[in-house]
């Protein structure tokens, strides 16, 4: 069984609108990889010249998170391009995409999901936080966040509704 | 909730995935709504009642209790 990528939802009837919405997925591809690239190149050039002034282990983690994101980036945007050329799994996709059923099971899984990392990181925080007390800040930070874009995203959606 | 589309969809010799393809969902969501384990959209169960030609109330059994009605 597949599992419903998370921003993959979509209201599409017919292929063909379908089609324009892959076809715009893999702009946002583009812009995936590109980032990646940089963000790769940049701890590449960083580590190469001796020009940043990072522990060899972030310049690990920026090569690695580069390569990874531009990496996911061109997986995706082939199978966007094997999608468009095959007209069964161009509707398949679309089907899986614009379930309902499908649309409510993810969002209980986010809700599921969400509730199990803020615990794992109120954990992190309060036990990480006896011997790096910045992790505390850091899930303060992660909360503000989280309840702020939760309350202008409420607002949002109840002036729509 | 209780749906008739089984009884509907065997009497007119569709099958599930003809039914899934008319009204734009997986066969998975035509099992569930069949099998009790999921309640359709007002948009889907207007979709299912229009494809087989009753109305909203035919096709759904609305359970007083269950619904709070």
């Amino acid at each position: 069984m597949k599992i419903k990528g998370i921003f993959c939802g979509t209201t599409a009837a017919t292929n063909e609108e379908y089609r324009k919405i892959v076809k715009g997925r893999n702009k946002y591809m583009a812009v995936l990889i590109i980032v990646g690239i940089v963000i790769a190149a940049a701890a590449f050039i960083a580590d190469a010249k001796g020009v940043a002034a990072l522990p060899e282990y972030m310049l690990g983690v920026y090569a690695g998170a580069g390569t990874g994101i531009a990496v996911a980036g061109v997986i995706l945007m082939v199978r966007n391009l094997m999608l468009l050329k095959d007209e069964k799994k161009l509707k398949e996709s679309r089907l899986e995409n614009s379930d309902e059923r499908l649309s409510e099971i993810s969002n209980h899984a986010l809700k599921s999901a969400f509730g199990v990392m803020l615990i794992a990181t109120l954990a992190v925080s309060m036990i990480g936080g006896i011997f790096y007390p910045i992790l505390v800040k850091m899930l303060l930070f992660i909360l503000m966040c989280f309840m702020l874009s939760y309350i202008v995203s409420f607002r949002i959606y109840e002036r729509k509704m | 909730m209780k749906t008739r589309i089984t009884e509907y969809r065997k009497e007119r010799k569709i099958t599930q995935e003809e039914l899934a393809d008319a009204v734009n969902v997986t066969r998975q969501t035509i099992i569930s709504l069949e099998n009790g384990k999921y309640k359709a959209s007002l948009v889907l169960a207007h979709k299912i009642a229009q494809f087989f030609g009753v109305t909203i109330e035919e096709m759904f059994l609305f359970d007083r209790e269950d619904e709070n009605l």
